[in-house]
Order: C-alpha cells, then sequence, then structure tokens
C-alpha cells in the first residue's frame, strides 16, 4: 500500500501553504502564583508548504499552544504568524483543527457531525454537503450504517474517524492536529496513522502535529521540530523514504531514526539538568 | 428524531423507570403503613389526630369525585405554571446567555424571586391581578422558575472548549452559535431545571389556592384542604395530601418520559439518570 506518496505532490499546482513564525511570544497568567508565565519565547519556525510536521516535546513546552496560534485560537503578545502569505484571519477558511478529544456534538449523528463545518459555512446546499459527508464518512471507513448513529452509539475510535473526516470535509490545505490519536491503543492508531496519511496524499496539504509518541512522530512526518521551554530546539529531517508503508515500522532504519529522535529529546532535556546544575 | 437509530430507543426501557428504582421505597411505605395501623390500635389515637390508613382509604373513596376534580383544577394550574416558567425561564436563559452585562444586571432579582416568600407576596398578587385562575399560575410560576432560569443558563454557558473552538475555527456567527450549539447543549439542563420545578410548580398551585379559592367559584386542592381543616375532616385532609403528591410525581415521570423519547437526542449523552 503506497502511503504519503511525495512524486504525487510535486506533479500538484499547490502543495499546502507554508507556516512562517517569527518571534512569536505568548505569555499566561499563572492563577495560583499570580505571575506572569512565558510560553512560547520569541519562536521562529518555518514549515515548508505540503510538509508533514510532526512537534515532539515534554508537556508544558509549549507544543499546544504553538498549534493554537498557528490556528488562530490563541491570541499571541508579539511576533508574527502567516499562513501561505496570509494572515492566520485571511486563512481560517483554509486551515482544520483536530482536537485530542473526538469533540463530536452529542446530539448530531455521525453524519450530521461530519457536516456541521460546511453548514457554518453556508456556502454549499444541504444535499452538497450531505453527499460531500458521506463520501468522507466511507474513505475514513464507516459503514452507510453508522452514519446515523449518535456519537454514545461510536466506539472511541470511530469517533476519531468522524472527527478526522469533519476535519477534512471543508478541504482544507493546512491541518493541525492536537494529539489526536493519544487516547487510542497502539494498534488502532496506527491505523488511523495509515489512513491519515491515505487522506492526505489525495489532496497535498500541509500538516502539524502535537504528538507525544515517537513512533508515530517517526511515521508521519517529513521534519520533527524538538520544543524546549518555548522555542524550537531541533529540526530534524526524516530521512526514511516515502512513501511510508505499514510494514515500514518493523524496518530497521525505522528503529535507527527512532532511537535518534529518542536521543535528540533527551538531549534537549538533559540540556536542562546541566542548566539547573 | 426520526432518522436517528429507531430500535435503538428502548421503549420498554422508556416506559419503565420513569422513577427511581420502586422496590425498596415501597417495602418502606408498606412497614409504615403497618406500623401506622398498629400504633392506633394499640395507643388509641383519635381519628382527628391521626386517622388510620383504612379510614384515609374510606375517605378517598366517599369524596372520590370531588378530589378527581381537585386534582384536575389543581394539575390544570399547575400546569400552566410550569409550562410558563419553562417558556419565560428558558426565554430569560437565552437572554442571560447572550451578554455578561445583562446577567449582572438582572440575576440578582431572579435570586429575588426565589428568595421571597411566596406567602408574603400572594395578598399582593390578590390585589393587583385578583381572586382568579391567573393569579393561581402567577403564583405557580413564580416558585417554579428559578430552576428553570439557573440550570439553562449554566447549561447555555457552559459549553466545551473544544466546541467552542470548533465554532469559532468555522466562522460561525452568534446566532449560529447559539442555534446549533448553546441551545442544543442546554436541554438536558433544561431538563433537569425542570425536573426540580415540577413539584414546585404544584405546591405554587396549592399556595394560590389557599389564597384564592376561598371565594366559592373555584375549589382546587387548595381550596379543599382549607374547607376539610375547618371541619377537622383529616382523614380525607390525607387524601388531599397524597392527591397533591401524585400530581407532582405525575408531572416528574413525564418530564422523564419527554426527557428519554422525544428529547433523547440532546439528554443521552448528559446521563440524566445517575442524576
Amino acid at each position: 500500500m503506497a502511503i504519503g506518496e511525495s512524486t504525487g505532490e510535486s506533479k500538484q499546482p499547490f502543495s499546502g501553504p507554508a507556516i512562517e513564525c517569527s518571534s512569536v511570544s505568548v505569555r499566561f497568567l499563572d492563577r495560583a502564583t499570580q505571575e506572569q508565565r512565558d510560553i512560547l519565547r520569541d519562536l521562529d519556525m518555518h514549515v515548508p508548504a505540503g510538509s508533514v510536521v510532526a512537534l515532539l516535546g515534554k508537556s508544558g513546552c509549549g507544543k499546544s499552544t504553538l498549534l493554537r496560534s498557528v490556528a488562530g485560537l490563541q491570541a499571541i503578545q508579539s511576533g508574527k504568524i502567516v499562513i501561505g502569505e496570509r494572515s492566520i484571519e485571511d486563512a481560517r477558511d483554509s486551515l482544520a483543527f483536530v482536537f485530542q478529544e473526538p469533540a463530536l456534538l452529542p446530539w448530531r449523528t455521525a453524519i450530521e457531525n461530519v457536516c456541521l463545518p460546511l453548514e457554518l459555512q453556508a456556502k454549499m446546499s444541504r444535499w452538497d454537503i450531505r453527499k460531500r459527508a458521506e463520501l468522507l464518512l466511507k474513505t475514513v471507513g464507516f459503514v452507510a450504517a453508522d452514519h446515523e448513529k449518535l456519537p454514545t452509539q461510536l466506539s472511541g475510535g470511530m469517533k476519531m474517524r468522524a472527527s478526522l473526516a469533519r476535519a477534512l470535509v471543508t478541504e482544507p490545505t493546512l491541518l493541525l492536529l492536537d494529539e489526536p490519536f493519544a487516547a487510542l491503543d497502539d494498534m488502532l492508531r496506527w491505523r488511523l496513522n495509515e489512513m491519515l496519511l491515505e487522506l492526505c496524499r489525495q489532496q497535498s496539504r500541509t500538516i502539524l502535529f502535537v504528538t507525544h509518541n515517537i513512533a508515530e512522530a517517526v511515521f508521519l512526518s517529513r521534519q520533527i521540530a524538538i520544543m524546549h521551554h518555548g522555542r524550537i530546539a531541533q529540526w530534524i529531517d526524516n530521512p526514511l523514504s516515502l512513501p511510508r508503508t505499514s510494514d515500514m515500522r518493523s524496518t530497521t532504519e525505522f528503529a535507527q531514526f527512532y532511537g535518534h529522535v529518542s536521543k535528540c529529546l533527551i538531549d534537549v532535556s538533559q540540556g536542562e539538568l546541566d542548566e539547573a546544575r | 428524531m426520526s432518522r436517528i437509530e429507531k430500535q435503538s430507543i428502548n421503549f420498554r426501557h422508556a416506559y419503565t423507570n420513569l422513577f427511581p428504582p420502586l422496590k425498596a421505597p415501597l417495602i418502606v411505605l408498606i412497614v409504615v403503613i403497618v406500623v401506622w395501623q398498629l400504633a392506633i390500635v394499640l395507643f388509641r389515637i383519635h381519628p382527628i389526630l391521626l386517622p388510620s390508613p383504612l379510614a384515609v382509604l374510606e375517605s378517598m373513596r366517599i369524596e372520590k369525585k370531588v378530589l378527581a376534580r381537585a386534582t384536575l383544577i389543581t394539575g390544570a394550574a399547575a400546569l400552566c405554571g410550569l409550562s410558563t416558567s419553562i417558556v419565560l425561564g428558558a426565554l430569560v436563559a437565552v437572554v442571560f446567555s447572550q451578554s455578561a452585562k445583562i446577567r449582572a444586571a438582572f440575576y440578582p432579582y431572579v435570586i429575588f424571586l426565589q428568595t421571597v416568600p411566596i406567602v408574603a407576596i400572594a395578598p399582593l398578587l390578590i390585589i393587583w391581578s385578583g381572586n382568579n385562575f391567573r393569579t393561581i399560575v402567577l403564583v405557580s410560576v413564580i416558585i417554579s422558575i428559578f430552576p428553570i432560569v439557573s440550570n439553562t443558563t449554566a447549561g447555555l454557558l457552559s459549553i466545551n472548549e473544544n466546541l467552542r473552538d470548533l465554532f469559532r475555527l468555522n466562522g460561525a456567527s452568534r446566532w449560529q452559535t447559539l442555534t446549533k450549539l448553546r441551545i442544543p447543549a442546554a436541554v438536558s439542563h433544561l431538563v433537569l431545571g425542570t425536573r426540580i420545578s415540577c413539584g414546585l410548580a404544584v405546591i405554587g398551585a396549592i399556595v394560590g389556592e389557599f389564597f384564592v379559592g376561598n371565594s366559592g367559584a373555584y375549589d382546587g386542592l387548595g381550596t379543599i384542604m382549607t374547607q376539610w381543616q375547618g371541619r377537622q375532616y383529616t382523614s380525607a385532609l390525607m387524601a388531599a395530601v397524597l392527591a397533591s403528591t401524585n400530581l407532582g410525581l405525575l408531572f416528574f415521570g413525564a418530564i422523564n418520559l419527554l426527557s428519554r423519547t422525544l428529547l433523547r437526542r440532546w439528554t443521552v449523552a448528559a446521563n440524566l439518570e445517575s442524576e
């Protein structure tokens, strides 16, 4: 199975927007101590157009905040974020966000949930929206009988699939994912990883995702950004060949790169320990 | 509703268990009745003070027509009161959810409705609104609206952060956020509030009748209770208490039934059963 084909992408005239972050700072007021805490500190990041970038780093390093800032959900105190030469507000209709939880509306059936973004944008007829939602649900592995199920009747994996279909229904060119499969078991996570690549192969787009799972980062990404204390501490190119296939997970190259990324993560936090001493 | 998995609505479940499990409370009831009857026989309690369960049953039979008519009248008043509370309360909650300023300015007065002793303002209401059905409904509304307003407002405001972000990301308007997110999310809270209010609505109707009912043209439960109290007709009075309690239970059951059938889609995730 060929997934995440890079050759197909070069044929496309448009390969998703690049993300340009320059000296972005975000501060939160810590309610407990009443002190300002720097979450992002003069962060610079360049995500090339059409790339798949994994954000790794320990909890609290600012990964999610960076992702939310790019989505325009988090106000930044200083700096600038440009998405494919447009401001965040202008780029909003071309981006989609996948949350850690499926975040489905419990009173809407699976298909109604997938329809929601298009309903809100109100640019298409109900019929067209439904047709497109049906198609997407099919591609994420829904059988027709499950279309009309409420989220409470769906398993965790199915909910996440519906959530992914909802994100893709607007055909975004920039996809942001915040630990999307964190709550799923490894086998299911792998299957959904492959499905994600498969879905993105047909339409090229830039993907930025946060994860705690190194294997997921290695498998999905073209580049890995290791964050530390509100900055990008290290930027690693993924040497694994494209397209990615499921059996690549058991290759030596995969294991080697996995080891390399682990070492980088350890080194980055080791630096912090040394500083403390 | 029509498209949603009809077979998954287990109708047998929907109609049974409308009340919390009944077995244990039923045993308690039987024990109480037996002890009650025994106490009357053993201690020779005067029937005006405490009639026997059998005497209550007998009064129920004798006053069957009066009781049924009174229950119907009071039920109608309480139902009008409760419906008004639901409609008005939900509207107020929607307005509250739209502006923190409006909320800050008016919420204290909603609390005032909750804290004002209803018996203290009932005479005032009679002066303003007259000795009529409308006044009774008004008393019922005043006493039953607060839980609906407070619960529904909370429901409209406590929206999952991810869902709010989802609407923001898709450029949802204020109106879209209200109709497609806040209101559907608040339905289960409205049901919760209404469940609290259905008992209160009956109380309100009866209290209203205490004040209004003696004009003669009207004979709800509150009215006949005052009359029977004057005649020291204790056994019938107890039968009336039972009838009014059942009225509240009937409303409670009806709300639960509604929430499990027509409103199921909006209440299924809230898991109201565990409340």
